[in-house]
């Protein structure tokens, strides 16, 4: 086992880890059994140490996994809704009930990975796409409730029934078709 | 003289030669895009995306594959709080972790004449919208053909395709703003076809703790109406007419909120009318990629006041403009 993960590892059990080390040296304890294992023994002793009690039955990655899915304790800056919407692909329609999320993304913990999942992509001829534009400070929380919804709404339609890729096919159909305006 | 004579009848040679061209290019392009609409519902593909919307980058895994006839589908969200998609022909489950504040869909979705209105209208797009062909490049690791739709007007946003050129799936994707600003971008990173798609890769990840909720398309729900019940709005952009009208009550408090929902055939919106709020409601808007919303106040029935909310993907003044100009007038 690699030094520098066996301190990375007790490093987070002593909460002196950052969330992204934490889930990182998770991910890597997740793994391998053996790491899982001294992460386990790490945490008994951490809980001995404050005086807790010890869990019993579920394993502890499951445990650990929903710790890391807890709200973050502290207070967050106020946060527009976050939607998505990618108008343009059948696959998206799906997509968007998925992306759908009032929470930024990167404070959850890593998905269920796949063979596929350890290549992330970064797209060629990159490019950032124009920043979005919030809802404006001192909204409240039902106006943002109201707007989270309706977008909801609409994302949904729009991605299961709204035209997607059907809508480039006819509409360069109808061209050819000779049928303008 | 001579010379010059004989180069204006090439230029015009050349000239008639383009105008002979242009039909069967787009006879070429809409080709290829049927072939990528179909390619998309028939085949089997197994890859990882990226989603890049505002600010934000997404990646997932779609896995799709027709079994019996009958398509298959798996969607994972590979970044953030772990979700999965899985869609059996109608049926769909949305498998989630506790914790997970995913924003609930609805149970049940309509999938009759909302559909239908969209296929109906496809008979203005042409006016308002262009399509051109843009070039071969390479997109995961695979050849890619471009398709350039471009908007006529600043109503609407346009869009630029690449479609694989073996299969005509679509490889990648941009929405683009004023400018070619782009306010979306979809793009497959790797992609597998074929008898490499794997069965198994359909099943969702067991995990104790999920949280499984099911919603299908339900064909039975599809008395929505065509009709606005009054509500008209005092400009479209042009090309925009109305899909469907719906009434819902939604909320604890079962608010009646009207639905309108519009489209050129490719862009679209949807306009919901409420009654104001008892706290009242500001003028809002948001936009997210190339979504927007926008809440204005309105006079309704009888001189009361309510709250018209717009969300849909328009550009921004246009946006504006449509939802400031509804207003109700008593259908006689």
């Amino acid at each position: 086992m690699p030094e520098k993960l066996r301190e990375a590892l007790s490093a987070a059990m002593d909460g002196e880890a950052g969330q992204f080390e934490l889930r990182r040296s998770f991910d890597e304890a997740g793994r391998d059994p053996r790491l899982l294992a001294v992460w386990e023994r790490y945490h008994e002793v951490s809980a001995t140490w404050r005086g807790e009690r010890r869990v019993a039955g579920r394993g502890m990655k499951d445990r650990v996994w929903q710790a890391l899915h807890a709200p973050p304790p502290l207070p967050k800056p106020a946060r527009p809704w976050r939607v998505s919407f990618a108008a343009v692909s059948v696959a998206a329609g799906l997509t968007i009930a998925v992306l759908l999320d009032p929470e930024p993304a990167d404070e959850g913990g890593e998905a269920p990975v796949g063979q596929l999942a350890e290549e992330p992509p970064l797209p060629a001829q990159f490019v950032a796409p124009e920043a979005s534009v919030p809802l404006q400070d001192g909204t409240s929380p039902q106006d943002m409730q109201r707007m989270r919804a309706y977008m909801m709404h609409h994302v949904q339609h729009r991605a299961l029934h709204g035209p997607g890729l059907s809508s480039f096919a006819k509409l360069v159909t109808h061209v050819a078709d000779g049928h303008p305006e | 003289m001579r010379r010059a004579a004989r180069g204006r009848v090439a230029h015009r040679a050349v000239l008639l030669l383009c105008l002979a061209w242009a039909p069967s290019q787009a006879e070429e392009l809409a080709s290829w895009l049927n072939e990528m609409n179909q390619a998309f519902a028939d085949l089997d593909y197994d890859g990882v995306f990226s989603y890049y919307t505002g600010a934000n980058l997404f990646t997932l895994r779609i896995v799709h594959k027709v079994i019996d006839g009958e398509r298959r589908e798996r969607l994972v969200h590979l970044d953030g709080a772990p979700r999965e998609i899985i869609r059996r022909g109608d049926e769909l489950a949305r498998i989630l972790l506790p914790g997970d504040q995913l924003l609930e869909l609805e149970d049940s979705i309509p999938s009759g004449p909302f559909a239908q209105a969209f296929a109906s209208s496809f008979g203005r797009i042409p006016g308002h919208y262009s399509i051109a062909y843009g070039g071969e490049s390479r997109v995961a690791g695979r050849l890619a053909d471009q398709v350039i739709v471009q908007p006529k007007d600043a109503h609407r946003y346009g869009y630029r395709l690449w479609l694989d050129k073996q299969s005509r799936l679509l490889l990648r994707s941009e929405m683009l703003g004023a400018g070619g600003r782009r306010l979306e971008i979809f793009q497959f990173a790797s992609i597998r076809f074929g008898d490499r798609v794997d069965a198994a890769s359909l099943e969702p990840t067991q995990r104790e703790d999920a949280r499984v909720v099911r919603f299908r398309l339900n064909g039975e729900r599809s008395a929505k109406s065509r009709s606005s019940n009054g509500w008209r709005t005092g400009w479209l952009p042009p090309g925009f007419a109305m899909a469907a009208f719906d009434v819902r009550h939604v909320s604890v408090k079962r608010r009646v909120v009207r639905t309108m929902a519009f489209t050129d055939g490719l862009a679209a919106f949807t306009l919901f009318v409420e009654e104001m709020p008892d706290a009242g409601a500001p003028s809002l808007m948001s936009r997210h990629g190339a979504t927007v919303a926008i809440s204005h106040p309105a006079t309704g029935p009888a001189g009361k006041p309510v709250l018209v909310t717009l969300v849909g993907e328009l550009p921004e003044n246009a946006a504006r403009r449509v939802a400031g100009s509804i207003f109700y007038r008593e259908t006689p």
